[in-house]
């Protein structure tokens, strides 16, 4: 029982990562209807630039948290004016082979730069362990669970109640429309893509104390994020959420009581079976937006 | 006039390949040229279905694996026939492929790209955990060639030096891409343009664009697997390490340098993007680094590739 329970407060974990990742995504599709293949790179960066604040400058961990939050977030400005709005309204091709092409790009300069070797980030809160009703959670794991959903809280209420989240709503519904009633369609581009980097950072810096931070990092986190977008239904914000944190569960307990080896083909699975029996998701009506 | 000189361009280009063994007899050369018509194939046929339908195929390593160690296992452990295994080979990727397919096919929208993604890394996942199989990430030694084969006036052909590969694999490039030429010029490769210009009139103009769209995925998933079960009988070895995701962003890159959509574009891509790295050994490092930024440039400032260069200087030539 405790080991089901261990199992499932783990899968919540990584499933409070992949929300915050999947978040970002979803709102660029649903909001600019194009499809970011570069995501998982904000992620790894987010993760190295956290270390690196950390390790080399001695800040604290908090505060180098918000400083790769910043940095990426300013990345996925880039994005938006490098690979997206040239290309805007073509179609998703373009977009997807663009934003492909600085995923391979990104990846493979960060190879370069910071090396094949996995880094370990090290912060006093992954030393301290909790113990809550026989289960085992460090403190950073626990604050993954807590950063992920005060975030996820403030972007629900940013778009529900302020005057750019109204924006944000009705670029979704009809950029043209938006545009003729005053909406600056560039301006809601470039907020989206600084929330959606600015997440992916703290995403990044979050799971860097938990597991390894490596280049390649930012492909898996990426694919899965990916699913849960599809699981959730694309453009749809509370269900990014919920499926990313089932996404963690399934793979948490599949990899505990299956085979730890194929941790990765279960997200997979997961994703055939959807688009076999519910492509609009499981909580989407029909392609619900934002 | 046009018709003419494009005949008699391919009429040299093919007899140009014909007696290259016969001019360049360096085996490292040659091999080089076999690898570069193993990916013109690989290029050719993601070309076909991301080029021609706009549906982006990111598990191209995938089903070149699949082709590669299908007809490996069916050879080795089974028993077939070297040349009946490459067939299989083939039809394995394609069954793979229709099955990755379906579900993502049904969809508007960029459901594939993701889906095939997640599929190639995940077939890369179980050449290697199937150890008793695929021999694991050691990969698989001593894969038998393809048996003498007998033709009239010429006499035994033994599988032995490169030169008789080279002529298999231009053989094989040749009739492969023959068919992928007739199908992006007949009706069926309209309907995969009318698809990827817009679905929904294509669909109310009386297309079934998902059985077309499945068709498509199928024939692509097929030449890859051809070009697959070649590199394995011709290689001997295969290893989880050949069929990367990198491999399919070698193949992409080919494809969108070359041209989108254009029958010639993947061939260039297919050709330049092999020998590119051969000759410029210091890059060779950086070479991802490298296709990743073409890419993005390409893509956003010639969407056409260098086919789409060559023919705005043609139609400016031919306005002035």
């Amino acid at each position: 029982m405790s080991e089901l329970a261990q199992q499932i407060v783990n899968g919540l974990v990584m499933g409070g990562v992949y929300a915050l990742m999947a978040l970002g995504l979803t709102l660029i599709f649903g909001i600019l209807d194009q499809v970011n293949f570069a995501h998982g790179e904000l992620y790894m960066i987010g993760a190295y630039a956290a270390f690196y604040f950390l390790d080399f400058l001695g800040l604290g961990y908090f505060i180098a948290m918000l400083m790769a939050m910043a940095i990426v977030a300013i990345l996925g400005l880039f994005y938006e004016w490098i690979l997206f709005r040239p290309i805007r309204g073509l179609g998703h091709l373009p977009a997807i082979i663009s934003s492909l092409g600085a995923s391979i790009f990104l990846w493979n300069l960060s190879l370069k730069l910071f090396g094949s070797t996995p880094r370990q980030m090290r912060t006093e809160l992954s030393e301290v362990t909790l113990n809550l009703f026989g289960i085992s959670l460090t403190v950073q794991r626990l604050l993954v669970i807590c950063i992920a959903m005060i975030l996820i809280l403030l972007l629900y209420f940013m778009i529900k109640k302020t005057r750019l989240g109204k924006a944000m709503r009705a670029t979704a519904q009809n950029p043209e429309m938006a545009a003729l009633l005053g909406v600056d369609i560039n301006r809601i581009a470039e907020l989206t893509f600084l929330i959606g980097g600015a997440l992916a950072g703290a995403a990044g810096s979050l799971i860097g104390p938990i597991f390894l931070i490596y280049p390649a990092m930012g492909l898996m986190a990426c694919l899965k994020a990916f699913v849960v977008v599809i699981l959730g239904g694309l453009g749809n914000v509370i269900g990014a959420v919920f499926a990313g944190l089932s996404l963690g569960v399934i793979e948490s307990l599949g990899a505990g009581f299956i085979s730890s080896a194929y941790k990765d083909f279960f997200a997979f699975i997961v994703l055939i079976l959807v688009l076999w029996a519910r492509p609009e998701g499981i909580l989407g009506k029909t392609a619900k937006k934002v | 006039m046009q018709s003419f000189l494009k005949f008699s361009l391919t009429t040299l280009l093919l007899l140009f390949l014909i007696i290259i063994p016969l001019i360049f007899k360096n085996p490292y050369f040659l091999h080089i040229i076999i690898m570069a018509g193993i990916f013109v194939l690989l290029a050719s046929s993601m070309n076909l279905i991301t080029g021609c339908t706009g549906r982006l195929n990111l598990g191209h390593a995938g089903f070149y694996g699949l082709g590669a160690y299908g007809s490996t296992l069916l050879v080795m452990k089974m028993g077939f026939p070297v040349w009946i295994g490459m067939l299989f080979g083939g039809m394995i990727s394609t069954l793979f492929g229709v099955l990755i397919g379906v579900p993502c096919l049904k969809l508007r929208g960029s459901y594939l790209a993701i889906t095939t993604l997640a599929f190639g890394e995940i077939t890369r996942l179980a050449f290697i955990n199937l150890v008793e199989l695929t021999n694991g990430p050691l990969g698989i030694r001593e894969i038998p060639g393809p048996p003498p084969l007998f033709l009239p006036k010429i006499g035994l052909i033994q599988f032995e030096s490169k030169i008789v590969y080279y002529y298999l694999i231009f053989f094989i490039c040749l009739i492969c891409l023959l068919i992928i030429y007739r199908i992006m010029n007949s009706q069926i490769g309209n309907t995969f343009i009318a698809i990827r210009e817009d679905e929904i009139r294509a669909e109310t103009v009386g297309i079934d664009t998902i059985k077309i769209k499945i068709i498509n995925f199928a024939l692509g998933a097929f030449f890859a697997g051809i070009a697959g079960s070649f590199y394995a009988h011709y290689v001997r070895f295969i290893s989880p390490d050949t069929f990367t995701l990198n491999e399919t962003f070698t193949i992409l890159t080919m494809v969108v340098i070359g041209g989108l959509g254009t029958f010639w574009g993947p061939v260039l891509g297919g050709v330049i993007f092999t020998f590119l790295p051969e000759l410029l050994r210091a890059i060779a490092d950086y070479r991802m680094i490298i296709y990743g930024l073409l890419m993005t440039v390409s893509i956003i400032f010639m969407p056409e590739g260098l086919i789409g260069i060559f023919r705005s200087l043609r139609t400016k030539k031919l306005t002035e």
